[in-house]
């Protein structure tokens, strides 16, 4: 319901040459239109252009597509976060207040500043690197959305993992250990980490929540035929499709249990095999 | 790593960074080398010794250091006029919400109402952007409003969506706050809660309001940002259905970036410079509040 009531903002507002106007009528009938067309099967057809298409056949791609990229730069970030949260944590603060000014600075100028720098390295030596935008279904744009995408979830992961590693240093059970004569790769691994990772699967649904955010910007920087174009293709022509917008939301929430479930299982099997170091 | 006598570097750097952005958005519109209605569209130019004809956009030159848009304007007189809107949208939106949030924070804080803190907290996981994308996106694309009214309309929505969250984390602290005995003696003789929010709770957080509005000028400048590249500009965007261009009606820096991202292959300048801009206003920003945070840090460790 939450979800609906968010796909149905845009019905709350229309501007006219009069001035603003809150509609929450046109707000309350979109969502009564939408519960039943959910019943009469209306709600699983959209319009693209000047074609009517169906949601049931084209979703799944486009569902595909997303999880696709972020479930790699889910998985991959996290893990490159944790390895990097190991070895800068009780480091110096100025390699920590770097990590914590990379979480800082927006994701969008990341992109922005990898697409313009592989422009600017094709023209000046020629050689192409990397695909800048998805063109067509052959020329799909692979490496740089997933940097794009894998970047902020390393620095986030980082920067949590240090603190939480941080924290797990200075606790008690640490300084036991470390008295007993516990030290090196076997204290790091089998006291100090396991309670890293504990913290860090308490920062999981931000984690995840970072992942889609991105996932808007890149998807739609990089041309990528995802969840969120769905979203957003509802464009500046034609009425407002609710019925897409909230399919689309749907999808999104699948892909956000997806890459949740991921994270959740990479810390499970990292603390199961450090235990058993 | 400086003394606690010794001045930050980031403080030194990003204060006179911030000063110069703030003097750059009240003075630009009169240090602009062109004027709004002066557009170059067509160029004569003299080539190995043959007149050429050259159109917009043009590269950067020594009579447009930034170059020109699609529309043959000057780019360095467009980020001039436009930083003042991007400026004063950040300014206004922060302290608005570092204000709001503390006075929703204060009797969330102090009368513990954690069920009002957990429904203001819900909905963390969708992205700010996407709401307030859904709720302006068909008020500003060819907007019937005038530039003035969107600004302000827009500015409220951006205030609106970024008040919970900081009223719940300024309520937990507050919260905490409350338990130590200067408030526990001040409530006990009777203090109400604008003496106490006046006299105490503001003394105590002042540099951790700093901090926050800091905080949440980034935040806002990355919205702005996000929004920008939805083409959903400050001040209106105007969209050219027939070759589906977008202009900034107002050239704010987001603005700027977003009506120019279609043409990274082809011109790459046009997107480079307002890129850079928005990135030194950003960076300026965060220098300033990890000075800030450092010089806190340690005055707190003696």
């Amino acid at each position: 319901m939450g979800l609906l009531l968010l796909a149905a903002i845009p019905l709350l507002v229309s501007a006219d040459p009069e001035g603003l106007r809150f509609t929450p009528l046109a707000f309350a009938e979109g969502i009564g239109r939408q519960i039943v067309a959910l019943f009469t099967g209306e709600a699983f057809s959209y319009t693209a252009g000047f074609r009517q298409r169906s949601l049931l056949q084209d979703l799944p791609g486009f569902l595909w597509t997303s999880l696709r990229y972020a479930l790699p730069a889910a998985l991959v970030g996290s893990f490159l976060g944790i390895a990097v949260a190991l070895l800068t944590f009780r480091g110096r603060r100025s390699v920590k207040d770097l990590v914590a000014a990379g979480g800082l600075l927006p994701d969008f100028l990341l992109i922005f500043a990898l697409q313009l720098g592989t422009v600017w390295i094709s023209r000046t030596t020629g050689v192409r690197i990397a695909r800048i935008a998805t063109l067509t279904e052959e020329q799909v744009a692979v490496g740089l959305p997933l940097t794009a995408l894998t970047l902020p979830v390393l620095v986030i992961a980082a920067r949590l993992g240090a603190s939480a590693l941080d924290t797990a240093w200075a606790a008690d059970f640490t300084r036991h250990a470390r008295a007993r004569g516990i030290g090196g790769l076997r204290l790091l691994l089998v006291h100090i980490l396991p309670h890293g990772l504990v913290a860090l699967r308490g920062s999981l649904h931000r984690l995840t929540a970072l992942v889609i955010a991105d996932l808007f910007i890149a998807e739609y920087l990089f041309n990528l035929p995802g969840v969120t174009r769905l979203v957003l293709s509802w464009g500046e022509v034609g009425d407002y499709q609710l019925g897409l917008v909230f399919a689309g939301f749907v999808a999104l929430a699948l892909v956000y249990l997806a890459v949740y479930g991921l994270l959740r299982l990479l810390l499970s099997s990292l603390g199961a095999s450090v235990v058993h170091f | 790593m400086s003394t606690s006598d010794s001045p930050d570097l980031r403080l030194v750097l990003g204060s006179l960074l911030v000063l110069a952005l703030l003097v750059l958005a009240v003075a630009g519109p009169a240090l602009a080398p062109y004027g709004p209605d002066e557009a170059e569209r067509v160029l004569s130019k003299i080539v190995d010794g043959e007149e050429v004809t050259l159109y917009p956009p043009q590269p950067p030159s020594q009579a447009h250091w930034f170059g020109t848009d699609v529309w043959g304007y000057d780019i360095l007189s467009s980020m001039l006029r436009g930083l003042r809107f991007t400026v004063l949208a950040a300014l206004g939106v922060a302290l608005s919400r570092v204000f709001l949030g503390l006075a929703l924070g204060v009797p969330l804080g102090l009368g513990r109402r954690r069920l009002l803190v957990l429904g203001l907290g819900a909905g963390g996981g969708m992205p700010a952007f996407i709401v307030v994308y859904l709720a302006l996106h068909r008020s500003t694309i060819n907007s019937p409003l005038s530039v003035e009214s969107l600004f302000l309309v827009q500015l409220l929505v951006l205030v609106f969506v970024g008040v919970p969250p900081l009223s719940v984390s300024l309520a937990a602290r507050i919260e905490a706050l409350s338990a130590s005995p200067t408030l526990i003696a001040a409530e006990s003789l009777g203090a109400r809660r604008l003496h106490l929010t006046r006299r105490h709770l503001v003394p105590l957080l002042r540099e951790e309001l700093l901090v926050l509005f800091l905080t949440e000028l980034v935040l806002v400048l990355n919205l702005i940002g996000q929004l920008g590249i939805f083409h959903v500009f400050l001040g209106g965007t105007i969209w050219y259905p027939e070759t589906g261009a977008y202009l900034s009606r107002t050239q704010e820096w987001a603005g700027l970036l977003g009506q120019s991202r279609d043409a990274l292959l082809a011109h790459p300048w046009l997107p480079a410079f307002p890129l850079l801009g928005f990135l030194l206003l950003v960076v300026s920003v965060m220098l300033l509040l990890r000075g800030l945070e450092g010089r806190w840090r340690r005055r707190q460790q003696g």
